[in-house]
């Protein structure tokens, strides 16, 4: 042990150095930097559950917007639908009204066209008897009595009618 | 080209050897004197010591320093308290139970941090090698080769210590036996102080029975005093049992030897070895042994911290847990 150099007092002047350095270490390091490493690591902590909350939120937020949005969607796509729908029918009514319309305007002529024609041709018979009544008159008036020239137009008449 | 460049690392190559081995035969160094033992300079106090204490000292400011000027965001230095901190932490956190971490903490990073410095102090042996005070001897520096500041060679005190002590001799042999002088070095790394490692590993071991004690009561020696075996396990298996028992308490005692000489043998033999490399040639190849004793001297604190956390652990968990 001599010849090595270990000596009792070395070795108590050792182990109170040493005994020394844990202590005042543990005072001036260990505590001060393992505080702040605490401190620090919870307001890491704090800041991530800060941050987390804000993300849930946002997708919270953003969930709840995307709801909105798709019933916004969806009934702004049942309005046009509506619309559509709406239009297609008033379409539909305008054409029939149009077509009824076109119809009755078409029955009406045809009607006016009819009593025109009957008109015209009861005015043509009327002049055409008025006429040959006239013509006869003079022709006949001098061969023939009242009585055969009246029997002579009727027959003419009659013939006109068939006609 | 390529011849070239070959030609020049070639030239390199032998012009570094030129430069090392021309720069010791130009200004040749005396080798300081290899003792085992530290030296006492001022009475009991030997250099080791009085490095161990300056480096405390030097520790202690430190951590004040760091301490006072924590901030949130911090500087480099704190930085690598920080991390060395935290990493250390985190060993102890996975290694101790969780009840006995914050006991183990201060003792077993204290002694990585105290190792880290004293071995790493051993770094500028040769350097402060250099600086010490005079003694006479019979093997040393011719005292013609000293050039005195303070005091004359009628003052200079015989060597107390060490291997070079000068024997008790005659009036007669001393005027004719030249008188050689050797310097007592001021410094010296302290964890090539055997009286340290041995301090720090009775610390250790003793400090494990401590905790041993605490947590488990005296059933704690039931693990080296097996005495129970005999009854559970037949007499030739309960014999082994209480032989290995008592192995175990035997290796409690070796752990002292092995920690300390262990350390020792790994930081003197660094410094010698960076005494006589730099003695032998100077310049680009002590550099690499200076890089090897940067990683040996944090391996040994590392080695000695990892081991003391181990023990303390050991002892203060269950057996029953560990099967």
């Amino acid at each position: 042990m001599e010849a090595l150099g270990i000596t009792l007092s070395g070795l108590i002047a050792y182990i109170v150095n040493f005994s020394i350095l844990v202590f005042l270490l543990q005072m001036f390091l260990y505590k001060p930097v393992q505080e702040m490493l605490v401190n620090r690591r919870q307001r890491i902590t704090e800041g991530l559950a800060a941050a987390e909350k804000v993300r849930h939120e946002a997708s919270e937020q953003r969930l709840e917007f995307e709801t909105e949005l798709a019933k916004a969607r969806a009934s702004s796509r049942s309005e046009s639908q509506k619309i559509a729908e709406t239009t297609e029918k008033m379409r539909q009514r305008i054409l029939e009204d149009a077509k009824k319309e076109a119809e009755q305007v078409k029955v009406q002529s045809k009607i006016e066209a009819e009593q025109a024609k009957v008109q015209i041709a009861a005015d043509l018979k009327k002049e055409a008897a008025e006429l040959a009544f006239q013509m006869t008159r003079k022709i006949v008036a001098e061969a023939m009595d009242e009585k055969t020239q009246r029997k002579l137009l009727d027959q003419f008449l009659a013939n006109l009618g068939d006609a | 080209m390529k011849k070239e460049t070959a030609f020049k690392i070639i030239m390199g190559i032998v012009l570094s050897l030129v430069i090392m081995i021309g720069g010791t035969m130009l200004w040749p160094t005396d080798r300081g004197a290899i003792v085992v033992a530290a030296e006492p300079i001022f009475g009991p106090i030997t250099n080791a010591m009085f490095t161990s204490f300056l480096l405390t000292i030097l520790i202690v400011a430190l951590a004040f320093w760091v301490g006072r000027n924590l901030k949130e965001s911090p500087g480099s230095f704190q930085n690598i308290v920080e991390l060395m901190l935290e990493f250390l932490d985190g060993m102890v956190n996975d290694i101790a139970p969780k009840k006995w971490a914050a006991t183990f903490f201060p003792i077993v990073v204290t002694i990585f941090i105290y190792l880290l410095f004293t071995n790493w102090f051993s770094l500028f042996t040769p350097m402060w090698a250099s600086f010490g005070l005079i003694c006479s001897t019979e093997h040393g520096i011719p005292i013609e080769n000293i050039t005195f500041m303070v005091g004359s060679s009628a003052s200079i005190p015989e060597c107390e210590h060490g291997g070079n002590k000068a024997k008790a001799s005659t009036e007669t042999e001393t005027k004719t036996v030249k008188k050689q002088v050797m310097v007592v070095p001021i410094f010296r790394a302290p964890s090539s102080d055997l009286n340290l490692t041995v301090a720090l590993a009775l610390i250790a071991v003793i400090l494990t029975q401590i905790f041993g004690v605490w947590e488990r009561g005296l059933g704690y020696f039931k693990y080296f005093f097996r005495f129970g075996s005999f009854a559970k396990q037949g007499l030739l298996m309960g014999f082994i049992d209480f032989a290995v028992g008592l192995l175990e308490g035997m290796s409690e005692f070796t752990k002292v030897i092995s920690f300390s000489f262990r350390l020792f043998g790994n930081i003197f033999a660094g410094e010698v070895i960076l005494i006589i490399i730099s003695s032998l040639v100077s310049f680009l190849l002590v550099v690499v042994f200076l890089g090897f004793e940067v990683f040996v001297g944090f391996i040994q604190a590392f080695i000695f911290f990892i081991l003391s956390l181990i023990f303390f652990s050991m002892a203060t968990q269950h057996h029953e847990e560990e099967h």
